[in-house]
């Protein structure tokens, strides 16, 4: 038992988490009853009680799911409250890299967003038939996530079990910096990451008007990739105002006005709204207009918000960093 | 039976209204300012805790029990303020 | 407009029609949720108030340490120690409790240089219109509001007599009283001239409580720690860094150790909550099946038990919030402050600063709606899934 465990946060989040995996746990012992005994054409009162327990099943993961939304910024507001504790931290960044389990364990966790968004589009597209014809698909589905879901449970627990508080861990400038000899993938530079960003963003808006589904989903997950580079290497030092000071977490404090918990949603809500546009026209046939208008919003949104920092900055100032 | 329902949540919002109001109001700063100055005439930092006299009183302080070092004393301000 | 939506008529009938079945719940969970918050409330207060002093803190104190027992210290280390490359600021400090046998009760005496530039045109700004001309004039200090109450409970209205080691009496005239806004630092501090205090405590001319010194350049820090103990091998050193720690450690053990065994009476809410929604529910059954006959899906019938409850929830959580906020920080949280602040010697009144932030609502929400919601899930379900047919049987 250490200090770690004993934070309030540590323990609002693990309590939260635990509460949510039992849940989770009962949806996924219902769909393997479903899974087992589903027949549509049979009007037995088993295939009833199926129907019924769907229900559950559905109410259980919505639940969830929203709350797991949340659950990711107080995951990342948690880390952030820790690095006081933890010896040479001075944001989330050395925090989540106080042990081995941290990065995987907030990778896992937006993958899980990703694929239960998924599900709940899917899951939206079977209420609206009459037959449920996609019940085996998003059952398999779920358990496919269940089984993500209970590894990072368990990844929470040894994650935040085995956070050291007396090693001192890096701190951001460190792990992002040029001291830590960590540079810009594919050999890019500032300028050539800012034109592919640029270019990026109009190549994924043109996409989302054709028919490519895999070349859009494909240009979202590379937007994903090089904005994350572009806002850490370049946008957010505007944001700090500090050409020395790259890192993606500490625009979660307090003193940028909370602003990397707006600039991560809503890339991240952009770039899935994007995914999900190409998997229900792709794969499922339908109209997805709806979602591609808010996606282009928010990614434009997130576009206009990084460019604004750097425009502000030079009206301010007068020079570029 | 919304009027009533209406009437309850304008009635929430008051009081929260009232909290926040509370809050922003409050003069933090010229409490902060006095409390720095308190410390800037004495050095100590520690709050004021009302503790018996062989306890220590400051925080960061260690004292074990002397008859049993391991165990941790319930009714005393180690307790709370331990590390 | 509002009123004309059927869902919305529903759903506020289904509240006020049936007060009775949730007031119960609504009155455990406003209690529960108002205790954690005024805990969470009272530590996180103090934690920011203690913390924003820090600057105000010297880096370094220095103690001697014999046979383990931190004793008198002495002055001569002051010239050892500003030899010693990056340090300012040295200065010598005497402080220390003094004992007040008839009542049992003890208080912080320290003893100021009042010569010293930097400290006086502090304490003049801490008390603006204080006299220090006058106040050397004869032998005088300046008390807290708890030691001034004490005082005068015991008579003491002006002067007050200190018994000094030798078995002498001294007395010291009562200047001036600290407002009580400063409680939390200063309730039982006596501040007087240092050479008093010396006297008071029996120390000899060259020694002194401990020593504290700023080092500005913190790459500095681990150098002249090692210089330290150079000087003397029976140094003790206290680092800012340290204190800072045990300020976060504060907040930490105290709610950490609320919060576990919290843990268990949320459970325990939640068995509830699950055994009475089930039992509830059950009796709703009717009203459920002829909402279902006239039409309404599943799925209504699923958000209007989830708006029901989320109502529930944010009320109960305003509520409780609110309470907790007028109790911790407009009453000054009585009772519960002592478990912060002790209650064996002075009796102590504090005001707290308001201290509220996002974090620690969003924890607070967290901590009761998860629980909550998940208890009622399932037997919301189970009553939305009645056939309608057997339901008006």
């Amino acid at each position: 038992m250490n200090e770690i465990l004993l934070s309030s946060e540590v323990i609002v989040y693990l309590l939260s988490e635990a509460v949510l995996y039992l849940l989770l746990f009962i949806a996924a012992i219902a769909t393997l009853g479903i899974l087992k005994g589903w027949n549509f054409d049979r009007f037995t009162k088993r295939q009833f009680d199926l129907e019924n327990r769907s229900y559950l099943v559905m109410s259980i993961i919505f639940f969830v799911l929203g709350l797991k939304m949340l659950l990711l910024p107080y995951f990342a507001y948690t880390i952030d409250a820790l690095s006081l504790l933890v010896p040479g931290a001075m944001c989330a960044a050395g925090v989540i890299d106080a042990n081995d389990y941290g990065s995987p364990l907030l990778l896992l966790k937006i993958i899980i967003l990703f694929l239960s968004g998924l599900w709940l589009g899917i899951n939206r597209l079977d209420l609206e038939e009459k037959h449920y014809p996609y019940m085996k698909l998003k059952s398999w589905f779920y358990l496919l996530l269940f089984v993500l879901l209970s590894v990072e449970m368990v990844l929470d627990i040894l994650y935040f079990s085995h956070i050291e508080t007396t090693n001192p861990v890096s701190c951001c400038s460190v792990i992002f910096g040029e001291i830590g000899g960590n540079s810009l993938p594919f050999g890019l530079d500032i300028p050539k990451l800012l034109i592919l960003f640029y270019l990026l963003y109009a190549l994924l808006v043109l996409m989302l008007f054709t028919g490519h589904y895999l070349v859009r989903i494909a240009a979202s997950l590379f937007f994903a990739m090089i904005a994350y580079y572009s806002v850490v290497y370049f946008f957010g030092t505007y944001i700090y105002e500090l050409p020395t000071h790259r890192c993606p977490f500490c625009m979660l404090q307090a003193e940028y006005h909370y602003v990397g918990y707006l600039l991560w949603g809503v890339l991240f809500s952009g770039t899935f709204l994007a995914i999900e546009s190409a998997v229900m026209e792709g794969i499922f046939g339908r109209d997805a207009l709806k979602l591609k208008k808010i996606s282009i919003g928010l990614l434009t949104l997130f576009v206009l918000l990084c460019s604004s920092y750097v425009g502000l900055y030079y009206l301010k100032n007068g020079v570029l960093l | 039976m919304i009027k009533q329902f209406i009437g309850s949540a304008a009635l929430l919002m008051l009081v929260t209204g009232m909290a926040v109001g509370h809050y922003l109001s409050a003069d933090k700063r010229s409490h902060r300012e006095a409390f720095s100055g308190v410390v800037a005439v004495t050095g100590i930092v520690s709050p004021s805790l009302s503790t018996a006299f062989y306890e220590p009183a400051f925080l960061g302080e260690k004292v074990e029990h002397p008859a049993s070092p391991q165990m941790q004393s319930l009714n005393r301000m180690e307790f709370v303020y331990a590390e | 407009m509002l009123s004309r939506s059927p869902f919305l008529y529903f759903l506020t009938l289904l509240l006020f029609k049936q007060k009775s079945k949730h007031l119960g719940i609504m009155s455990i969970s406003v209690v529960m949720i108002a205790l954690v918050s005024a805990v969470l409330f009272i530590s996180s207060s103090l934690q920011k108030t203690l913390q924003d002093t820090l600057d105000e803190q010297a880096d370094f104190t220095v103690t001697r340490i014999e046979a383990g027992r931190p004793v008198s210290t002495p002055l001569a280390w002051v010239d050892k120690i500003i030899e010693i490359e990056g340090v300012s600021e040295v200065a010598p400090r005497i402080h220390g409790r003094y004992f007040y046998a008839p009542g049992e009760e003890s208080f912080l005496v320290v003893g100021i240089d009042f010569f010293d530039e930097q400290g006086s045109k502090a304490l003049q700004s801490l008390l603006k219109g204080i006299d220090l001309k006058q106040f050397f004039a004869e032998e005088s200090m300046i008390v807290g509001e708890g030691v001034k109450d004490f005082l005068q409970k015991h008579y003491y209205k002006d002067t007050f007599s200190f018994k000094t080691p030798r078995g002498e009496f001294k007395k010291v005239k009562i200047d001036e009283v600290l407002p009580g806004s400063l409680n939390l630092l200063a309730n039982d501090m006596i501040i007087m001239p240092i050479g008093l205090a010396r006297e008071i405590f029996g120390l000899k001319e060259d020694e002194v409580t401990d020593i504290t010194f700023n080092v500005p350049n913190d790459a500095e820090w681990d150098n002249v720690i090692g210089k330290l103990h150079l000087v003397d091998y029976e140094i003790r050193v206290v680092e800012k860094r340290e204190v800072e720690k045990a300020y976060e450690n504060l907040y930490n053990y105290k709610g950490g150790i609320f919060l576990i065994l919290y843990i268990i009476a949320l459970l325990t809410l939640m068995l509830i909550l699950y055994q009475r929604y089930a039992m509830v529910y059950s009796h709703e059954r009717k009203e459920i099946g002829i909402l279902r006959a006239v039409g309404w899906s599943i799925r209504d019938i699923l958000k209007l038990k989830f708006y029901e409850t989320l109502i529930l929830v944010i009320s109960s959580f305003v509520i409780g919030t609110v309470a907790a906020y007028g109790y911790v920080f407009v009453l000054g949280a009585p009772v519960l402050i002592e478990i912060f602040l002790g209650g064996a010697n002075l009796e102590n009144q504090v005001q707290l600063i308001p201290e509220v932030s996002f974090g620690t609502l969003g924890s607070l929400f967290l901590l009761y709606a998860v629980p909550f919601f998940a208890a009622v899930l399932i037997p919301s379900w189970r009553v939305a899934v009645i056939p309608p047919k057997e339901a008006m049987r």
